[in-house]
């Protein structure tokens, strides 16, 4: 085995197998070999039976193509005959591949005893007599049945594993390990229990397996911890964003917010229209009627009347805390009379936006009936004190 | 060009006959065939050697249908051109 037969030998064994001399075969030995290599630097390939075909390959890394001969590749693989192709499944494949080469070894040797059955069913039927003699006395007897089918084994494998690899000679030493045990224990039980350990000891590649398979699984739940673990971080982080967010918010926006005082009272005045409307009407009824009454004593009081006619304009000023509502309380004593201030200021837009240091003119009581003729803008007011 | 024509090119060569020239060559395939089963090397100088390589078992994947397969250890033989074979080769 790993020898080189160098050309001599290889004379000398052709002509010895020929039967011709060695000078001959030397000579046919130089001529063929001649003869193929003219072939292939023609681009011819060359057919020899029982050796191969030489062919002229298409790479100079590779400048002959040679296929064996079926005859001899078969020969020459005798001892993996045979072993087959086994389609894998996907989850076998990939334990197979997480093996370490080392740790892949013994599965061939799992899959040999499926090519050689024999031996399996051999240690079986040899308990069974072991137990129909054990009632009777003759102690011998048993061991000389036991010596009977041990070499029914031997002379079937070995035979076969003359230049085959380790793996053909592991299964002979199987049913031999098992005879060598049952003596020893005597009672049924343990015969019984005996021929078990052996496919056990034969088979070690699950354990390898059950361990890879824990490798593999065990980062899959750990991601599934993790992804939970951001996704609950996240969610807090993004409570605690929004609770700071909104706090200052809320801080941000109450320096814009008004008094609870002025609020409510913009809001009564809001809600009030029907009682500004009453008292506009209160407030035109009783001019008319003392413009109604005096009008007999015409005489005495027109001397008098030229006086009040012109009343003097009031100026006042709005401040961040006096508005509209609170002038007209001052001036008027009725906080609802703000709108008459409003009227009578036609540069005022909106009464609920006047800022502070707008001189407003404060009209005189007897003028409110002149202001009610201004009725839509009187309407508009209200309406943009609503809104608020 | 098949065994036939090679028997008759080296029946010409020689100045033997067919019949022994076969005999010659069958002998000499039976001297490589025993080789290989004993695992052995030959070697013919200027030419090549023959030679028995052991695959381990190994497992090869579809690329198209993704299918894995196991294919067992085997024992190839190989001819391996000899230097001089290469530079004439090359040469051509």
């Amino acid at each position: 085995m790993n020898e080189t037969i160098n050309l001599p030998s290889l004379i000398k064994l052709v002509a010895e197998k020929a039967g011709v001399q060695p000078a001959l075969a030397r000579r046919f030995m130089h001529d063929l070999f001649e003869i193929v290599q003219k072939a292939l630097m023609e681009g011819e390939q060359v057919t020899i039976k029982g050796i191969g075909t030489f062919a002229p390959g298409e790479s100079a890394d590779n400048p002959v193509l040679f296929k064996p001969d079926d005859k001899l590749a078969a020969t020459a693989n005798l001892p993996f005959s045979m072993f087959t192709p086994v389609v894998l499944n996907d989850g076998a494949a990939e334990a197979i591949q997480a093996l370490n080469p080392e740790a892949a070894l013994p599965e061939p040797v799992a899959q040999e005893p499926v090519a050689e059955p024999v031996t399996e069913p051999v240690p079986e039927p040899e308990p069974e007599p072991v137990v129909a003699e054990e009632p009777e006395p003759v102690v011998e007897e048993p061991v000389v049945e036991e010596t009977v089918p041990e070499p029914e084994p031997e002379p079937a494998p070995e035979p076969e594993p003359a230049p085959a690899p380790k793996a053909v000679q592991s299964n002979p030493l199987q049913p031999i390990e098992v005879p060598f045990e049952r003596p020893e224990p005597k009672p049924e039980p343990q015969p019984v229990a005996q021929p078990t350990p052996p496919p056990f000891e034969a088979a070690p590649a699950p354990e390898p397996q059950a361990a890879v398979e824990e490798e593999v699984y065990t980062p899959a739940p750990a991601s599934a911890q993790n992804t939970k673990l951001w996704l609950v971080l996240g969610v807090l982080i993004g409570i605690i964003i929004g609770l700071v967010g909104g706090y200052f918010a809320g801080k941000t926006m109450a320096r814009y917010e008004l008094p609870e005082e002025e609020t409510e009272e913009l809001l009564s005045d809001s809600l009030s229209i029907d009682s500004i409307e009453a008292s506009i009407a209160q407030s035109v009824a009783t001019p008319a009627v003392q413009a109604a009454a005096p009008a007999p004593d015409t005489t005495p009081t027109a001397v008098a009347e030229p006086a009040p006619a012109q009343p003097k304009p009031v100026y006042d000023t709005v401040t961040r805390e006096r508005f509209l509502t609170a002038i007209a309380k001052e001036h008027y004593g009725v906080k609802n009379y703000w709108i008459f201030i409003y009227l009578a200021n036609p540069q005022l837009k909106n009464p609920n936006n006047i800022p502070p240091g707008t001189q407003v003119m404060i009209p005189a009581k007897e003028t409110f009936a002149e202001a009610t003729e201004d009725e839509t803008r009187a309407k508009a007011a209200r309406l943009i004190a609503q809104q608020k | 060009m098949d065994t036939k024509n090679l028997i008759q090119a080296l029946s010409v060569s020689l100045g033997e006959d067919r019949h022994r020239v076969g005999a010659m060559l069958n002998a000499l395939a039976s001297v490589i065939e025993d080789s290989a089963v004993s695992l052995n090397r030959v070697a013919i100088p200027s030419f090549g050697s023959f030679e028995t390589v052991k695959y381990d078992e190994e497992i090869v994947t579809d690329r198209v249908t993704g299918q894995r397969t196991m294919l067992p250890p085997q024992i190839n033989v190989e001819f391996i051109p000899a230097a001089m074979l290469r530079k004439h080769l090359s040469e051509k």
